[in-house]
């Protein structure tokens, strides 16, 4: 693949690897960080990309992988420094009055998620992958991937039903 | 567009992760325009907050991309790269090339060696002529020496072999008889 086609195949894929992995880290820094790094990766392997048969879901499976290599970096460093993580929005008492932006809740929401379904519902609801297509990218089966697709929705759901049960919105 | 019913039953099954894409393009659509019933707001919230994630684009440009993989000042080598493997044989060519040439020069000049004096090398002739001369003399005088010292033992070796009986055959049993050459092999009797 030469400069040309690099430029015109992959450069426009760019918003959708900071998506997914924005979401996936939770940080737009990092996700900066992966975005161009993944480019980087791209670029030095191009001669290879050609022989891709689905070039989409390789550079995602790419960007999934980065993600979670920086993600067991930073769990390592906070185990180090006995930092906990708090996930979980839900500890916050009426948070509905802080998530005026239905957006921030959703972000928030999905954050809380475990790392399989935030993924998946992410590929699915915000870049519109068919199901087969996002079970090639995490490795999983198409019936699995719906079962964990659906425990993500639902719980989506309920923070945003409790958020019109406070009557914001 | 669906009726709210229909809308209802598609979000039912969207929630149990059983919607097709056609199906969820309906509920977007549905949800992207007008106004929901108040029990079906919170999807409306969802939905909206959905499209607007999608939008989100990267905070680097093309060109800040495109940047690092091609940073200013360093154009990307198009053509022929040179082998820098064989860089090595330049060198290596040009020191052979000085041996040939220079080797004969060398040998020349180097004078020829004709014999060791207390391990120093000798190349003048004429000492190593004399050294030989030397050699000899003092080689011939040792030889003379011996010979001249062992004289008396000669004598007595000469006598004792001329008055040894000669061998009959009749040699007691178990002893064997004297080889008269070294070389020869003793037969012993079984």
């Amino acid at each position: 693949m030469d400069q040309t086609e690099f430029a015109a195949r992959l450069i426009p894929m760019k918003d959708k690897i900071f998506r997914f992995a924005r979401t996936i880290l939770s940080d737009a820094s990092e996700a900066e960080d992966v975005t161009q790094d993944i480019f980087e990766k791209l670029w030095k392997g191009r001669s290879t990309l050609g022989e891709c048969t689905n070039l989409d879901a390789f550079v995602m499976v790419s960007v999934r992988n980065l993600c979670y290599d920086r993600l067991r970096t930073r769990r390592t460093k906070q185990e180090k420094l006995g930092m906990l993580r708090n996930e979980s929005p839900a500890s916050n008492g009426g948070f509905a009055a802080e998530y005026l932006d239905t957006r921030e809740l959703l972000r928030t929401t999905m954050e809380a998620l475990p790392e399989k379904q935030r993924t998946i519902m992410h590929l699915r609801d915000i870049e519109n992958y068919d199901i087969d297509r996002i079970a090639q990218i995490v490795g999983m089966e198409a019936p699995t991937v719906r079962v964990l697709l659906s425990r993500a929705r639902h719980t989506v759901k309920e923070r945003f039903k409790a958020l019109m049960d406070y009557g914001i919105g | 567009m669906g009726s709210d019913n229909e809308i209802r039953r598609l979000l039912a099954l969207y929630f149990d992760g059983a919607t097709t894409e056609a199906q969820e393009k309906e509920l977007r659509t549905y949800f992207a325009h007008g106004e929901v019933p108040a029990d079906l707001a919170y999807a409306k919230a969802l939905f909206g907050a959905a499209a607007a994630t999608a939008a989100d684009a990267c905070p680097l440009t093309d060109k800040q991309l495109l940047a690092r993989l091609h940073p200013a000042g360093r154009p990307v080598r198009q053509g022929k790269r040179r082998d820098r493997r064989l860089l090595f044989l330049y060198p290596a060519a040009a020191i052979a090339l000085l041996c040939c040439v220079l080797r004969p020069l060398v040998a020349t000049q180097r004078p020829e060696v004709y014999c060791y004096l207390n391990g120093e090398p000798v190349t003048d002739p004429e000492i190593a002529l004399r050294q030989a001369d030397m050699a000899e003399r003092l080689l011939d005088a040792a030889v003379r020496t011996m010979a001249d010292g062992m004289a008396p033992a000669l004598k007595v070796g000469r006598s004792l072999q001329a008055a040894r009986p000669t061998d009959t055959g009749n040699s007691p049993a178990g002893s064997a008889p004297r080889p008269a050459d070294p070389f020869e092999r003793e037969e012993r009797p079984d």
